[in-house]
């Protein structure tokens, strides 16, 4: 019988010095791998899951205390500025506000001796132009047109006051020329030609959390 | 008398059964294995403990933070707003276009004797259409082609009563801006006292 016969072999293999040699060091194997996997690795893994989960929070902590001294150099900033702020805030609206265009630019018109026509504004809020709409998406323009007679001098100084005026109107074309009118109204003989302003001014549409 | 001898013989003794081999095994290699891993799970052991109170630490600290954070969290939208609009205003100021010096170069080169003179600015594109002398309206056109301002200057239509000089022509003048100026943030030393200006 042959299984016989290699067990009888393996059997006397065995009872030599070399085979309890290897046979010793087999079993001590077997135990070192088992320990390894049921006690030494388990460890190991839960050492390195801690690691990562302390580095992420350390992460996540530099992060907040980052936020928080942004936040605490905007605030100082706030109060640095506040008057600035508080003028840009007048000069651009959190809504549409078409009589402070309209005092402001009738003030200029006076400054410069410039007869005010008409100041008419576009209730229809345009889109915003191409070069804003990327970057600052919520705020509204509005559509504005500036009818003024006088001086070409004068109204040179009038359009220069528009210009750099410190509101966010932007002009977008004029047209000029002597007023064909003027000769039958008497109060517009000093003030020959007519200037249309083709502007349009912006304003906040909403806030930015809403 | 008794003789006391040496006994040469090997001593004899039962051969090993498994179960003795197994027993020195146990006492012997087995044991030592089992105290090495023992003493490497307790430091893992001290290790994690001291990772553990480092995690705590880390989620108080954390914790703090967001609760300050919390506080702050209607300033900060207060200041996400300050800034856009700052942004916006900035770039409503930087992107608008200036006419005025285009506007005084023209008033320059408009004829004297002109009539029914009107110029329109559009954009970066200007038309002046009127009737005056066909010399100066040359003179216009001359003056306007010569410019560094503009470009592409087209007297479109011409129409004159006569050939001679003096005799008054309806005209319309076509031209372009090459660079239309944009204005600019002037640095100043007070920004309240130059915007109350």
């Amino acid at each position: 019988m042959p299984l016989q016969q290699r067990n009888r072999k393996l059997s006397e293999l065995m009872e030599t010095t070399r085979g309890r040699t290897y046979t010793v060091m087999l079993v001590t194997l077997v135990t070192i791998v088992l320990m390894i996997a049921l006690a030494i690795s388990p460890a190991y893994l839960s050492i390195t899951n801690q690691l990562k989960n302390n580095e992420a929070k350390k992460a996540y902590l530099n992060q907040l205390t980052q936020k928080e001294d942004n936040l605490r150099i905007l605030a100082a900033q706030e109060l640095e500025y506040e008057q600035e702020i508080n003028l840009i805030n007048s000069y651009f609206t959190d809504k549409q506000n078409d009589e402070f265009i309209l005092a402001n630019i009738a003030a200029l018109a006076e400054l410069y001796d410039v007869k005010l026509v008409a100041v008419t504004f576009d209730d229809d809020s345009l889109g915003l132009p191409d070069s804003l709409l990327i970057s600052v998406p919520n705020i509204i323009r509005t559509q504005t047109t500036i009818t003024a007679n006088g001086q070409l001098e004068n109204l040179q100084l009038f359009l220069a006051s528009i210009e750099s005026f410190p509101a966010t109107i932007t002009i977008n074309g004029l047209t000029y020329g002597l007023d064909e009118d003027v000769e039958d109204d008497e109060f517009y003989l000093d003030y020959p030609y007519r200037l249309v302003i083709s502007a349009e001014y912006f304003y906040w549409g909403f806030e930015f959390f809403e | 008398m008794s003789n006391k001898g040496f006994n040469l013989l090997k001593p004899q003794i039962e051969p090993p059964t498994v179960w003795t081999k197994i027993y020195e095994w146990i006492v012997g290699t087995a044991r030592l294995i089992v105290i090495v891993v023992e003493i490497v799970v307790v430091i893992a052991f001290g290790f994690r403990v001291v990772l553990d109170i480092q995690g705590n630490q880390l989620t108080e600290q954390i914790d703090d933070k967001e609760r300050i954070l919390n506080a702050f969290q209607e300033a900060e939208s207060r200041y996400v707003r300050v800034q856009n609009k700052t942004r916006a205003f900035n770039f409503s100021w930087t992107d608008a276009t200036i006419y005025t010096d285009v506007y005084v170069e023209i008033n320059g080169y408009l004829p004297q004797d002109a009539t029914e003179l009107t110029v329109q600015v559009d954009g970066d594109l200007i038309f002046i259409t009127g009737t005056a002398p066909i010399s100066q309206v040359g003179v216009l056109e001359t003056a306007f082609k010569n410019s560094n301002t503009f470009i592409n200057t087209e007297l479109v239509q011409i129409k004159a009563d006569g050939n001679s000089e003096n005799n008054n022509a309806e005209f319309s003048l076509r031209s372009k801006i090459k660079e239309l100026d944009k204005r600019e943030i002037v640095e100043v030393d007070n920004s309240l006292d130059f915007l109350e200006q």
